[in-house]
């Protein structure tokens, strides 16, 4: 076997474990998400958890009150807490892991906001709403969930950029 | 195509601030991930590719591009019995899949839409359990029985489309003949093809 195919071999192993790995992560993550929510939600029963009116952070809340025209009271709020705390860390070892597959700015770049991500939800968990809070509670539960969101949507936006380099399937229509 | 989610995700999210808190959330949440779920779907099939020895980014690694993809037919066939069993909500998984995988795979029209038209018959329930104020506790308590009985009737028909047309017809997408062959235009050669073996 020439030195050639064993480099080429090898870039390709790295990189198949790194594609991988980052797949799992985040399948894992939105899954995960979705799945801890829909319970959390459903054990939630005096009043009825409102998907409308009641915000995804109260489901991780632990005070147990009325607060802005709702009563914020979730049976398990340390489960949708961790939950949120992994989905955050499993998304920002995704986005790390394909920073390593992008060159130049969108690698620095996916880097950064993967940290973002994970910072962000992890300050939803530790600043909670609750009458009578601080302002300063409030202003970091709102920045937390305003950085989640928006690192999230510029990864995503950053990811499909950067389809040819991570060798993405075309999308949508048939292969022909 | 996957970035703009995220651009939508974002746009949206503005737009609805005169929304409920809670719409206007889950507005901006969860096409983020869904975004995640679909991406981690393409990149295994990326992986797939690599792992059989792929070696280009249009080669899939795979040589019988003409088969059925199993994920689609187990897919199809999981939506009606998980409807029936009462397990309407994790139905989202094989509706997602067979959603993707019809429109990136199948070439026939009446496949095509078929999945289309399931994927809405499915979503609209689903929307309004998550939206009624006084949801039930789960998907499959909260559904009528006549969405139940839509959404079976779809999966049906789009079974016996694929089935139908596949004896007419291939409709699963051909390759291109650079994609199976063993040679590749930029002059690399698919990892164990006789060429290669030749080479060493």
């Amino acid at each position: 076997m020439s030195e050639e195919v064993v480099v080429e071999s090898r870039i390709t192993s790295n990189r198949a474990n790194l594609v991988v790995f980052s797949a799992v992560a985040m399948l894992v993550a939105g899954l995960g998400f979705m799945i801890v929510e829909a319970v959390v939600a459903s054990a939630w029963t005096s009043p009825p958890y409102s998907y409308v009116y009641d915000q995804l952070p109260d489901l991780g809340n632990p005070m147990c009150g009325p607060f802005q025209n709702r009563v914020i009271c979730s049976p398990h709020d340390g489960l949708m807490n961790a939950m949120f705390v992994v989905h955050g860390s499993l998304f920002a070892f995704a986005g790390i892991l394909l920073s390593r597959l992008m060159a130049g700015t969108a690698r620095a770049a996916m880097f950064v906001l993967a940290l973002v991500y994970v910072i962000g939800l992890s300050m939803i968990t530790v600043f909670h709403q609750y009458a009578g809070m601080p302002a300063i509670v409030e202003d970091l539960n709102i920045t937390g969930a305003f950085l989640g969101i928006l690192s999230g949507s510029i990864i995503a936006i950053i990811f499909g950029s950067q389809r040819r380099r991570l060798h993405l399937p075309p999308w949508p229509g048939p292969q022909a | 195509m996957l970035g703009v989610a995220g651009i939508v995700a974002g746009i949206v999210f503005f737009a609805f601030s005169l929304a409920p808190l809670g719409i206007r959330e889950r507005v901006s949440i969860y096409p983020l991930m869904l975004w995640q779920i679909v991406a981690g779907l393409a990149l295994l099939w990326v992986w797939r590719g690599w792992r059989n020895g792929a070696t280009t980014e249009r080669d899939t690694g795979d040589g019988d591009a003409g088969r059925v993809p199993w994920t689609l037919l187990v897919s199809a066939y999981l939506v009606p019995v998980m409807i029936v069993t009462q397990f309407a909500w994790l139905a989202t998984v094989p509706v997602l899949v067979l959603l993707l995988c019809t429109l990136r795979n199948v070439r026939g029209r009446l496949a095509r839409w078929l999945a289309v038209l399931l994927a809405v018959v499915y979503a609209t329930p689903y929307a309004i359990w998550k939206l009624r104020p006084d949801p039930a506790p789960s998907l499959s308590k909260d559904m009528d029985p006549v969405f139940a009985a839509l959404i079976i009737a779809a999966s049906v028909a789009f079974i016996v489309a694929i089935h139908r047309t596949g004896k007419r017809s291939p409709i699963w997408g051909i390759a291109p003949e650079s994609w199976s062959a063993d040679n590749f235009a930029d002059g690399t050669v698919r990892r164990g093809s006789p060429q290669r073996e030749e080479d060493r």
